[in-house]
């Protein structure tokens, strides 16, 4: 019931926040990887080059679907962004499912673009179903499609490191990201920016992508805010010797 | 259509989140009927899934781009192993000749690649970034393989302490991370659940 | 005059119309235009009657006159060629019908003897006809025979044409005075001085025009003076006459002489003499139906003539054209039609500015009349200026100044020759209209009056009074005409710097833009990378090192790297779990890792089940929750000696010993449909509870599957109390370890061992079976020991030459 309690707690905070920040937009503090991550794209379109949007390989069934759908929230904005440009965004991920929405995502970004023909399915692919065979055939479409940038935002592994060696190699940007620890360690020492933590689920509001994404953040901020003090206070407590 | 996508959305989550908290009957078989719908579902999208990895590769067949070679081994080797595993099932020496002599070796070279490739990146990290934040990691890194590494004399001395002490900061600050990511995975649900976020399209 | 009833209306019109004035119905036949008729060709001399009856009068006077001249000239001794006769198309080859030339045209050539007319007299004229008045042929005059000599000059392609001029009697009258005018063209102009010339305020020198002989301009000019006469008549207002009735003085044609008709030209020469010489009016002519503006005209220049008068239309007197014709052969408005243009030449002009400073070349008795002086043009009399306005007498223009006064010699009207008085700012005066009433002056509002830029113009210039009087040009003795505005007045626009305003950043931008567009016009060589760079080498390096030293070690299966005996306390409990498991019970392992881990999670996971198997030989039901995992099973046992058949292994047989589920789909919701019944989510797993599994060993590389067993064991276990003692064991990869170290440490997970160092020394406890950690054992060591020696030093490499970089790079920039 406490989780319940919590649950509650979220869903009323986030759905007043949302209406607050719609009317007051929030100021969000700088993130190095995201400000990297707006330049990227608009020198993308400009240059003729494109986009790969990595959403690794989560699993909607598990926990592991949140940075997915993180990811996803990203891509919305950066296909709208991008929908003008010669070379479209290739969008690769290591689920099926994933895949999908990242097709229909996508497809929706041109839609409010309003360059719904230039929309091409092949534009989200699926390149493989377990994380090294995602990692083999995400590895040639950074190294031979003219991408510019490459973002990996989502459930990645340590096949991670492969696909950064290769953007390291290319001389391209990469903005990366994500919920696996030993993916963040690996990253930290392999993209110019790295994100830790929550910060992937930040994605959506430094791109813009709505009220309600900003309004998470805060309430993200206010329910770690709480653990905190429970965290704390129960150590106390039990420092204390009063068990519960 | 929306509409219904949304509301159809919202309807399934609750009754899968509710069946979690609470245990009436009706709700706990909703929500087994709801999780086998969308296991089927996730099966189909993985078939969804290969035909449009096969598309790609026609594809890039077609159009000879740079790699058609291996998108041609890619779809001959899976046409191959498709028809034999319906032909002789999963259990034949054949699939398992398969599994022990391509899929594992070759995820395990991946492996190894890996292994070099963190040592380059290692190698590398205060050419590209010189801060005390990437000195101490590599500080850490390094303190870390040194205490675990078997020497021919043993372990070293006070390697337990320094897995135990610097383990102590690394399983907390995970924990933290892993407490930050939890946070934010709830709040990204709590989204889709209420249609704030719409990924299956109409946003 | 006849008049022609027109077919539509039923009006009557003049003749000489050709549609009706009121309908606009054509009032004759032959004058319709019919549609869709071919074009006849026609004789132009059938035309002729088609024309009207004013034109046929003319171009019988013309005519007449014509053959006088000609006759006249045939007289001559001195024959000179003559100008072809441009007017020979007009003489009709047929002329049947006498028309009638007009006294005024027919006596232009004064030459010309008395000519009769051909034609029969023409009818008595009503007055509304103006030319009737001119016309004073004779009936019965004919028209002048073409002189013999004229017709030698006529060039062959008119010698058609002229012969029939000799065949008929009727002849173009002006080609014979223009023959006869370019014979006089060396005769001397004379003009005569007018008082327009006296407006501009400038002695001008004037000119006499000498006048015709005046019998001859008599008898040519009698309907000239007719018209004089008539224009000297009583000043009253005649009757109302029709339109075309615009000649004064215009007597009905007589019958009698042409001198008659040439009248009104013979009293405007002699009205120009008495203009110039006499102050006395001239006689005026009996006027009948002159109108009242030639009347008064003429009475002012008569009744108010100054010792200089002068006369509106003082015809001017220009040298003939011909120069053997006598003054006398000319009438006097045609000569004036022949005199040098009053406007000089343009280089005439210019000499007239340049001359500007010259003396005045006029006469002496001239002088007098050149002083200063205004013109009235409502009185038609000079006026003296106004002392203080006069230019100086010695600023005098050349001879083309006269030519130019002479362009005005006209009525000047009071507003032009005298400026308004007074202030502009004064308030408008009241205007009296006779017989009217008074228009009061309209007080402006203060708006209008602000949009009112003259005065803001005329603040800055000086008032009317102070300003110069004009003293020559079109102004000359006006004064304010044309405000004075000071030469660089405060008006001047303000001066601003034409210098663009850009800050230093602006400009350096402004230069890296520019460079940038310069440079897209060069082309780049692409950078085609090397085939070998120092990080692909490095690479390569790294990995032959690797490879070489950990495949040498491995081949050699050196075990020099000790192991120590203490076990971990997980890995302890885990040792005490399965011994307290009962034998040949049935044990859940749950395989969750993927195949690129499968090397390392074969060596942690051998010894457990080496132990399990060893101790109490349960009936092992793999399950596995990715899609990779169920066909890692086989390989596992197999690797690790469970499967193979003895003496090597542990003889377990696929279907008796254990049994491979498949995969678990659904993630979270698969597990915990699992763990609430087992059966459901997998009909062929036999069991209906979880509690039959005697324990759950999850093999997993990653930390969430173990959270996910972890959590919904947890959560069953509060509900199923069977499940209180029923053990979870974990065998995890190094990376999923520390992860999981937490469950352990709450225990709710029961053991764990995690990693090649936890399973060395479990393996080397259970009696080193099965032996694959202890193979990689020494490897790992040499591999972890190369490792830190290559990152250790890389980074400090990489730290040294980074610095060096920037420094370089710091002072290069």
């Amino acid at each position: 019931m406490i989780a319940l309690g919590i649950l509650v707690f979220a869903v009323v905070l986030l759905l007043a926040l949302t209406l607050w920040r719609r009317r007051s937009p929030a100021t969000l503090r700088k993130i190095d990887a995201y400000d990297r991550l707006n330049r990227e794209v608009g020198l993308a379109v400009e240059n003729g080059t494109r986009l790969h949007i990595s959403l690794g390989r989560g699993n909607l069934f598990t926990s592991r679907g949140g940075s997915a759908l993180a990811g996803l929230a990203m891509l919305r904005r950066i296909a709208e962004r991008t929908s003008v440009s010669d070379r479209p965004p290739i969008v690769t991920s290591g689920d099926a499912a994933l895949t999908i929405l990242s097709q229909d995502t996508s497809q929706s970004g041109y839609r409010a673009a309003g360059a719904e023909e230039q929309f091409r399915v092949s534009a989200g692919r699926m390149t493989g179903l377990s994380p090294f065979s995602y990692a083999a055939g995400t590895i040639p479409i950074a190294r031979d499609e003219n991408v510019s940038a490459t973002i990996l935002l989502g459930d990645l592994g340590a096949e991670s490191a492969l696909v950064a060696e290769v953007a390291d190699r290319q001389d391209s940007s990469l903005i990366a990201a994500s919920d696996n620890l030993p993916a963040q360690t690996i990253l930290y020492a392999s993209a110019q920016d790295p994100l830790i933590g929550e910060e992937l689920f930040a994605a959506g509001a430094y791109v813009g992508a709505g009220a309600s994404h900003e309004a998470s953040l805060l309430v993200q901020d206010i329910l770690r805010w709480l653990i905190i003090l429970t965290i704390l206070g129960g150590a106390a407590l039990k420092f204390l010797g009063i068990g519960f | 259509m929306r509409v219904f996508t949304a509301a159809f959305a919202i309807s399934s989550g609750l009754i899968v989140l509710l069946g979690y908290f609470f245990q009436i009957p009706a709700l706990m078989q909703l929500r087994l009927i709801l999780t086998d719908w969308a296991i089927v579902i996730a099966g189909f999208a993985v078939l969804i899934g290969i035909f449009n990895l096969i598309a790609v590769q026609m594809e890039k067949i077609r159009t000879r781009q740079k790699g058609s070679v291996f998108g041609a081994a890619l779809v001959l080797s899976l046409i191959v192993t498709f028809g034999f595993g319906l032909l002789l099932g999963p259990e034949d020496p054949f699939m398992r000749l398969a599994v022990d002599a391509v899929i594992v070796p070759v995820e395990a070279a991946l492996m190894a690649i890996l292994a070099v490739t963190l040592i380059y990146a290692s190698m590398r990290l205060l050419r590209r970034r010189v801060d005390l934040m990437s000195v101490l990691f590599l500080t850490v890194a390094v303190i870390f393989l040194a205490a675990i590494m078997p020497t021919p004399f043993g372990q070293l001395l006070g390697s337990q302490f320094i897995i135990d002490f610097a383990g102590m900061f690394s399983r907390g600050g995970a924990r933290g991370l892993l407490l930050g990511i939890a946070l934010g995975t709830l709040l990204t649900g709590l989204r889709v659940l209420f249609a704030i976020d719409r990924p299956y399209g109409g946003n | 005059m006849a008049d022609i009833r027109c077919p539509s209306c039923g009006k009557n019109n003049p003749d000489f119309l050709d549609v009706c004035q009121f309908c606009q119905t054509p009032l004759k036949p032959e004058s319709m235009v019919h549609t869709g008729e071919n074009p006849v060709k026609k004789n132009t001399g059938e035309l002729e009657p088609i024309l009207p009856q004013w034109l046929r009068d003319v171009r019988q006077q013309a005519r007449a006159s014509a053959e006088e001249n000609a006759a006249e000239e045939a007289a001559k001794p001195k024959v000179q060629k003559e100008p072809p006769d441009l007017l020979a198309g007009l003489v009709s080859q047929t002329r049947e019908d006498e028309d009638e030339i007009p006294d005024w045209l027919a006596s232009i050539n004064p030459s010309t003897k008395p000519r009769s007319i051909e034609a029969p007299p023409p009818e008595p004229k009503p007055e509304k006809d103006f030319f009737a008045k001119f016309d004073i042929s004779k009936p019965g005059q004919t028209a002048p025979q073409v002189d013999e000599p004229i017709q030698e000059d006529v060039p062959s392609w008119m010698a058609g044409a002229a012969d029939s001029m000799q065949v008929h009697e009727e002849k173009d009258e002006l080609s014979a005075w223009l023959a006869q005018a370019s014979a006089e063209s060396d005769k001397p102009i004379e003009l005569e001085f007018d008082g327009a010339s006296q407006m501009a305020g400038v002695d001008q020198p004037s000119f006499t025009i000498k006048q015709p002989e005046t019998p001859k301009a008599e008898e040519d000019l009698g309907w000239l003076h007719a018209l004089e006469d008539s224009s000297k008549g009583p000043a009253q207002p005649s009757a109302p006459q029709p339109d075309l009735n615009w000649a004064p003085g215009a007597e009905p044609s007589q019958p009698s002489a042409g001198q008659e008709d040439l009248n009104w030209l013979n009293t405007l020469g002699v009205a120009s003499e008495p203009a110039a010489q006499e102050s006395t009016p001239v006689q005026s002519v009996p006027q009948t139906d002159s109108p009242d503006w030639l009347t008064n005209l003429d009475v002012g220049h008569g009744m108010e003539a100054p010792s200089a008068p002068v006369a509106p239309f003082v015809p001017r007197r220009t040298a003939p054209l011909d120069e053997k014709s006598s003054a006398d052969s000319m009438p006097d408005w045609l000569k004036s039609a022949t005199e040098e243009p009053s406007m000089p030449a343009p280089g005439a002009l210019s000499d007239w500015f340049r001359e500007a400073d010259k003396p005045p070349r006029f006469d002496q008795a001239q002088r007098e009349l050149s002083t200063p002086q205004s013109f009235d043009l409502t009185q038609g009399k000079p006026v003296p200026l106004e002392q203080g306005d006069a230019p100086a007498p010695a600023e005098s223009a050349s001879l083309s100044n006269q030519d130019i006064d002479s362009l005005f010699s006209v009525t000047m009207p009071d507003w032009l020759s005298h400026p308004e008085p007074g202030a502009e700012g004064a308030p408008p005066s009241k205007v009296e209209a006779p017989g009217d009433e008074a228009i009061t002056p309209v007080d402006l509002p203060a708006w209008v009056q602000a949009m009112r830029p003259v005065e803001s113009v005329i603040s800055e210039t000086a008032s009317v009074e102070n300003q110069p009087t004009e003293r020559e040009g079109p102004l000359a003795g006006l004064r304010g005409v044309i405000p004075i505005a000071p030469i660089g007045s405060s008006r001047r626009p303000k001066a601003f710097s034409l210098k663009l305003q850009a800050s230093d950043e602006q400009q350096s931008a402004a230069g890296i833009l520019e460079k940038i567009l310069a440079g897209e016009m060069n082309p780049r060589p692409l950078a085609t990378p090397a085939f070998v760079t120092s990080q692909r080498a490095l690479r390569w390096a790294l990995s032959g090192l690797f490879i070489l030293v950990l495949g040498a070690m491995i081949f050699l299966q050196t075990q020099s790297m000790p192991i120590s005996a203490a076990l971990p306390v997980e890995v302890s409990n885990i040792s005490q779990a399965i011994v307290s498991l009962p034998p040949n019970s049935s044990v859940l392992v749950v395989v969750d890792y993927e195949p690129a881990l499968a090397g390392e999670m074969e060596a942690v996971t051998g010894p457990l089940l080496d132990q399990l198997v060893l101790l109490g030989r349960p009936r092992l039901t793999f399950l596995a929750t990715s899609p990779n995992s169920s066909a890692l099973v086989d390989r596992l046992l197999a690797n690790t000696k469970i499967s193979l058949p003895a003496p090597n292994g542990l003889d377990y047989k696929a279907g008796e010993n254990y049994f491979n589920l498949g995969y678990l789909p659904g993630g979270s919701s698969g597990v915990l449909e699992f763990v609430e019944s087992p059966a459901s989510a997998i009909p062929s797993a036999g069991v209906h509870n979880l509690s039959e599994y005697a324990a759950v060993i999850l093999l997993t590389d990653h930390a969430e599957s173990g959270r996910n067993w972890v959590e919904q064991l947890d959560a069953r276990k509060r509900i199923d109390p069977s499940l209180a003692n029923q053990p979870l064991l974990v065998a995890a990869s190094a990376q999923a370890g520390p992860l999981l170290q937490p469950y352990v440490s709450s225990r709710q997970v029961t053991g764990m061992v995690s990693g090649l160092s936890d399973a060395a020394r479990y393996e080397f406890v259970n009696n080193s079976r099965p032996g694959i950690a202890r193979a990689y054992w020494d490897s790992f060591g040499v591999g972890l020991l190369m490792a830190i020696a290559l990152i250790a030093a890389g980074s400090m490499w990489s730290l040294i030459t980074g610095i060096r970089a920037r420094r370089a790079e710091a002072g290069a920039g």
